[in-house]
């Protein structure tokens, strides 16, 4: 009787692992002809040889930062250490954190389904595009075949608070559009075929640099545009498209940050509420004044264009537009 | 191969004060690791440590009775089928687990680079080094193996850990043999064998690179030198063992130190001086390290009485997984049976350590930071792995094909 039970017990835990070693078989004769390079990507997939790319077109001492794409899970990139090391890595959870590390490697490693090197500009492109826009219809306005647009920037606030310029841009022909961001007077130039072009982080996705500025655009026929500045992931508000040079004075009724913007090649001097200042060519700067304010230049050759600025409870911006400029 | 060949080689030697091959290679690992661990501790060159060890192991020796168990073939074939499999496998598919590579062969890679237990990597200045206060006795064994074949890759120490697996096998036969006949002791082996979670590639298993088999081994080796009434120094060296391979060694080797004083009396100041040693290496170690990202269970267990209402749910997600058939097929509930039948026959020692392991982990569930159910899946089979032995005892008691009363039944009502 006890020979039967053991036999039963014996059978069941065969009966257990009999599948389990059935899969062990298979797996193992699957290796077999490979060399073991070979066998790790068969485990792992695409995964294992992205690793042996990275570390090969890295230098060796290199240190890498091991970024990981929004929403997956961080295990990848311990994966990616134990094959690196003794390579030092750090792990970020997401490009947001490598952002705010002043002590992060410069070298990016997009960690997802496969390993591969990259930039912090792109990967928070990715991550950006991975939550959406911030802009769900964009109201476009007419905008000329040249205008202006104030402000311009992908630059990052305090986590998890991400600057971008969503844009939108529409004509009924093919016309040629010319991009500036200024005052680094980077120049891009695109066509729009018929269908509207978007961005979601339009100074990166056209220039490729993370900064602050203005915009100005040339077309070969008159659009229609929409730009917001988005603040992720809080929301999002409407830049306006300034088609004509401003004339001065100019008023600007609220904000505790004044900005002025120089839209032109001289130098501009200014009175703000009777004080003297002045503005760089194409420079865009701003200044702590809490207005009301009237901004006059005193100079002929130059145009300003100028607004106030209040950073709301929620962390987006209120934008103070000046009166009577188009 | 050329790593399991000097796995083999290296460890047999080591464990030479042992009886039968399989008690060697698990003495020879954990001397070395010992060893090796003070000595990273101390501050002492590792390579030095990892020749030291062989000639601790051979001071160790002593004069030994020619043991004669004859085992029955049939059971042996039983036993060597998932063994083969398994070792095969461990040849030709890489390591593929989560814990293995995050764990515990990126700390032997570490080690084997750095030549010490406390260097950079483990400070966090090279890379994250997850649960890093981790003990680190199997890291410091595929450590030399990686010195010693110069290359630190986890294709080295495939073959290391399916001989622990094998090792263990060895000891649980020769443990049941000793106490209710090689027949029994075989087939017992044999059982062992074919259990699914010790033969799995990623929840602790053979082909994994858990620490979960070794602690099972020592658990095992610990347990057998109990019922045995080994030397009480060997006993302390597979306590120092449990300490060092994984955290839930050291609650392991506080409950088995119970019965070895009750065994010992006054002679167990000997197995306090490695457990001890170690024990103290282990805090201090630990104490130079940043703190880990795991919880600090000591400093939650005045949570306990606030969390007693886990208890309940706690003990039946656990009893949920000891039944589950695809796992464990009846193990655990032949377990139970034998359980009766040791109470019955008055066979304390593995009802002991089965109820106060299980009561630990169950405990620990409790004041764990963890999701219950989140916490318990993730762990509670590889955790009954550790207790293979005295489960394996109290079958061996109850349901083997021939099960005499124990011939020395030495621990029956003293511990």
């Amino acid at each position: 009787m006890k020979r039967l039970l053991f036999g039963v017990l014996l059978v069941s835990t065969i009966a257990a692992s009999a599948p389990q070693l059935v899969r062990t078989v298979g797996l193992a004769a699957s290796m077999r002809g490979h060399s073991y390079r070979e066998r790790r990507a068969l485990v792992m997939g695409a995964f294992y040889p992205s690793i042996e790319q990275v570390l090969r077109v890295t230098p060796p001492k290199e240190p890498l930062a091991l970024v990981v794409v929004k929403g997956e899970s961080r295990d990848s990139a311990l994966f990616f250490d134990y094959y690196a090391y003794p390579r030092r890595t750090t792990i970020y959870a997401e490009s947001a954190f490598y952002g705010i590390d002043g002590h992060a490697p410069k070298a990016v490693v997009r960690i997802g389904d496969v390993a591969a090197l990259s930039s912090y500009g792109a990967m928070r492109l990715e991550d950006l595009q991975h939550d959406g826009a911030m802009v769900r219809r964009p109201i476009l306005r007419d905008a000329g075949t040249h205008f202006f647009v104030p402000l311009a920037a992908s630059i990052d606030g305090v986590v998890p608070a991400r600057y971008t310029v969503e844009a939108t841009l529409a004509c009924d022909q093919p016309a040629q559009v010319t991009f500036t961001f200024r005052p680094k007077n980077l120049t891009r130039t695109l066509t729009i075929d018929g269908s509207p072009l978007h961005f979601d982080d339009l100074v990166y996705e056209l220039f490729g640099v993370l900064d602050r500025g203005w915009l100005e655009v040339a077309s070969t026929r008159p659009l229609r545009a929409a730009f917001a500045l988005a603040t992720h992931p809080r929301g999002a508000d409407e830049l306006p498209v300034v088609t004509a040079l401003p004339s001065t004075p100019m008023r600007v009724a609220g904000g505790d940050a004044l900005w002025l913007v120089n839209l032109t090649r001289n130098a501009a001097g200014l009175r703000i509420n009777g004080k003297s200042d002045f503005v760089l060519p194409y420079d865009s700067v701003s200044r702590a004044y809490s207005c009301p304010c009237d901004v006059a230049v005193v100079n002929a050759e130059a145009s300003v264009y100028a607004f106030g600025t209040q950073r709301r409870a929620d962390g987006r911006t209120r934008f103070f537009w000046p009166e009577g400029v188009r | 191969m050329t790593g399991l060949l000097f796995a083999l080689a290296y460890f047999t030697v080591t464990g030479i004060a042992a009886t039968t091959w399989g008690e060697r290679y698990l003495l020879g690992m954990a001397i070395a690791g010992i060893t090796l661990f003070v000595a990273g501790v101390l501050h002492l060159p590792l390579i030095a440590a990892a020749i030291l060890a062989p000639v601790l192991g051979l001071l160790l020796r002593r004069r030994h009775e020619r043991e004669r168990l004859r085992y029955p073939r049939a059971a042996t074939a039983v036993m060597l089928v998932p063994v083969a499999v398994v070792f095969i496998a461990a040849l030709l598919v890489p390591l593929n687990d989560f814990d293995g590579r995050v764990f515990w062969l990126k700390k032997a890679k570490a080690v084997a680079h750095e030549r010490a237990i406390d260097g950079p990597f483990f400070r966090g200045e090279v890379m994250e080094n997850p649960r890093n206060r981790y003990p680190l006795l199997v890291p410091l064994d595929a450590a030399i193996v990686f010195i010693a074949t110069r290359e630190a890759d986890d294709r080295q120490t495939r073959g290391m850990f399916v001989l622990v697996f094998l090792a263990l096998l060895l000891v649980l036969r020769r443990g049941i043999a000793r106490q209710f006949g090689p027949e029994t002791g075989a087939w017992c082996a044999a059982l062992a064998a074919w259990i699914a979670p010790f033969l799995s590639g990623d929840a602790g298993g053979a082909l994994s690179g858990h620490a979960d088999i070794p602690l099972a081994a020592f658990g095992a080796c610990a347990f057998f030198a109990l019922a045995d009434r080994d030397t009480p120094f060997r006993l302390g060296i597979w306590l120092a063992a449990l300490v060092l391979t994984k955290n839930e060694g050291l609650p392991f080797a506080l409950l088995l130190l119970v019965p070895a004083v009750a065994i010992h009396r006054a002679r167990a100041g000997a197995t306090l001086v490695p457990l001890l040693a170690s024990v103290a290496a282990l805090f201090v170690w630990q104490s130079r390290l940043p703190p880990t990202d795991v919880d600090d269970l000591f400093a939650r267990v005045p949570l306990l009485p606030h969390r007693l209402e886990r208890i309940g749910p706690a003990i039946a997600r656990v009893a949920s997984h000891m039944i589950a058939f695809p796992v464990w097929g009846l193990f655990w509930i032949a377990v139970a049976i034998g359980c009766v039948v040791a109470v019955r026959r008055r066979l304390f020692l593995p009802l002991y350590t089965l109820g106060g392991m299980l009561a630990v982990y169950v405990l620990t569930y409790v004041v764990h930071s963890w999701a219950l159910v989140d916490i318990v899946d993730s762990s509670i089979d590889r955790l009954l792995m550790h207790l293979i032995a005295p489960a394996l005892f109290v079958i061996a008691a109850a349901l083997a094909p021939s099960a005499p009363a124990p011939p020395r039944a030495t621990f029956r009502t003293g511990t």
